[in-house]
């Protein structure tokens, strides 16, 4: 049995919700790659995914090129016309990335005799992800992507909701983990347990603790889902946000450092989700302004491991945004003392009885 | 002298506006209640002709009134007048409605002043049977109006959403408070 290549591949000047999707796109459709890929954070990567807006991103590209390693793609977000050309490895890919175009792309760079706009081996790979109904198979499983291999569930649904939010087809996924079966309604991102007697409670603690086991795409519509269990599922954000409150953040996670500035982009679905009163406190301030993790500790009087579960459970149902803080700001710790405690409110929630 | 506080829960009809102002009244609710004569718009029994009322007493006497405006587009003269010096608006939308966003955009219109003053938050019921339009739909058609109130899926049958609801619009108002006394100090520096 041949051993398949080993290759790397990291990107420049994406945010870090893009780059958080191509880590786990990566994850996803790297056993179905002809290589074998991996994330790394060097730049003596086999391939580069940059922003072709990002300065920092140009100039280092520029330096790459007259090296010519590693491959450098750009990925484009706006109405920039994308390279054609029939070179064997294409010089961009449109975002949001594609499942199909990305595994193309991956293949591309370790097989550089083998043009990328192959159709069939393009094809082929697409319809294993995404490709609809087939008479000839069981009502049940349709197609399995096998990404068996070790992946976390926060990573697997990230990266089917990012293919989902990419193609806006209608899916049905079943994810299982460690004997529970978890089906995945997109692009709708509700989930349903088929036990009824596991509780989300108790996924929240397999998942931090068992990788899944495997992913197939079901042959089934989303109304039957719902006539079976009487209800239209759960929403995945309340699992993800579960999941990242209790999820030990990596040491290098950006939300760790005192400069860099956080936002939110919106607010979260408190409804589903189960806030607590200083979430929603720094809900507050994060969707009015940026803040710098330093300012904000100062402000909220909270502690760092509280910042960091909420940011961290914000970073995994896509609303954080990260920059690095401009070198003038300054802590800002005016509204420390009024953060949740100014006389009218505190009389108002005394009356409502809803606690400090 | 006691103050008086005003707080408005709007909606279209059968959002639960008279079931929010009930679960935290400390009252039994005026309602101005009557039969339903537009049973193609809702099938519900009675619905609300005038307002409902409730109130809350607050510490040294102060009141917290509670305001349930009607919701047939034919009263929405009455919902800019209830809007006038509120504190803030609660609008309810109903997920089952034909058309819940173009009833969104409806009440950002009429309560246009509250919500660009952080003074809304939006609360969406029946997503439980009813998951179209999504909740991101909803943050779309409020962006298109240059703002970012909260949305949440809630059950206004239950106390503690409708408590979080308010707390959320609490928060709210108290970080713009923060923030524009943060803007004065740093003038005067």
């Amino acid at each position: 049995m041949s051993r398949r290549r080993a290759m790397t591949l990291t990107v420049l000047g994406l945010s870090l919700r893009d780059e958080i999707l191509v880590k786990s796109l990566l994850n996803v459709v790297s056993s179905n790659t002809q290589a074998e890929w991996s994330f790394t954070d060097e730049m003596d990567a086999d391939l580069v995914l940059y922003d072709p807006q990002s300065p920092f991103a140009r100039t280092t590209i520029q330096k790459f090129q007259h090296s010519g390693r590693p491959s450098c793609v750009a990925l484009l977000y706006g109405n920039e016309s994308k390279d054609v050309s029939s070179a064997p490895m294409p010089r961009s890919i449109r975002a949001p990335l594609r499942v199909g175009e990305f595994m193309e792309l991956l293949d591309a760079t370790s097989d550089t005799g083998r043009k990328p706009s192959t159709p069939v081996m393009a094809s082929t790979r697409e319809d294993r992800m995404t490709a609809g109904g087939s008479a000839g198979l069981p009502e049940e499983a349709l197609s399995s992507i096998s990404i068996s291999s070790q992946q976390w569930l926060t990573d697997v649904l990230q990266a089917l909701i990012a293919d989902s939010d990419a193609s806006r087809s209608k899916a049905l996924w079943r994810v299982e983990i460690d004997g529970c079966s978890l089906e995945l309604l997109l692009p709708e991102k509700r989930f349903v347990l088929r036990d009824t007697k596991m509780t989300i409670d108790a996924l929240v603690e397999l998942a931090l603790r068992v990788r899944v086991d495997s992913v197939l795409r079901l042959n089934r519509t989303l109304s039957d889902t719902s006539s079976r269990t009487g209800s239209i599922g759960k929403p995945v954000d309340a699992l993800l946000w579960r999941i990242g409150l209790r999820m030990m953040p990596a040491p290098d996670a950006p939300w760790l450092q005192d400069d860099v500035t956080v936002r939110l982009k919106r607010w979260p679905d408190f409804g589903h989700l189960g806030a607590q009163k200083i979430h929603l406190a720094f809900t507050a301030y994060l969707t009015k302004s940026s803040w710098r993790i330093d300012a904000l500790l100062e402000t909220s009087g909270q502690s760092r491991s509280e910042l960091h579960a909420f940011l961290g459970a914000c970073g995994l149902i896509g609303l954080l945004d990260i920059t690095p803080a401009p070198p003038s700001t300054t802590a800002a710790p005016i509204a420390a003392r009024r953060l949740g405690v100014s006389g009218l409110f505190r009389s108002l929630r005394n009356a409502l009885r809803m606690g400090a | 002298m006691p103050r008086e506080y005003k707080l408005i829960f709007t909606g279209s009809m059968g959002a639960g506006k008279t079931t929010a102002i009930a679960a935290i009244s400390e009252i039994a609710p005026v309602s101005t209640d009557v039969q339903n004569t537009d049973l193609q718009t809702n099938s519900k029994a009675t619905t609300t002709t005038a307002l409902d009322y409730g109130e809350v007493t607050l510490d040294g006497g102060d009141k917290l009134r509670l305001y349930g405006t009607p919701g047939q587009a034919r009263f929405d003269f009455m919902w800019k007048i209830l809007g006038v010096g509120a504190l803030g608006v609660v609008i309810l939308v109903d997920n089952s409605r034909p058309d819940p966003i173009a009833d969104l955009r409806d009440y950002l219109h009429a309560f246009n002043d509250l919500a660009r003053g952080s003074r809304a938050v939006v609360a969406i019921g029946r997503t439980d049977t009813h998951d179209h339009p999504s909740i991101d739909e909803y943050h779309a058609a409020i962006e298109s109006f240059g703002l970012s109130t909260p949305v949440l899926s809630v059950d206004v049958r239950r106390r503690e959403d409708v408590l979080l609801l308010l707390d959320i619009l609490f928060h709210q108002i108290e970080a713009l408070d923060a923030s524009h006394t943060e803007a004065v100090d740093g003038d005067a520096r």
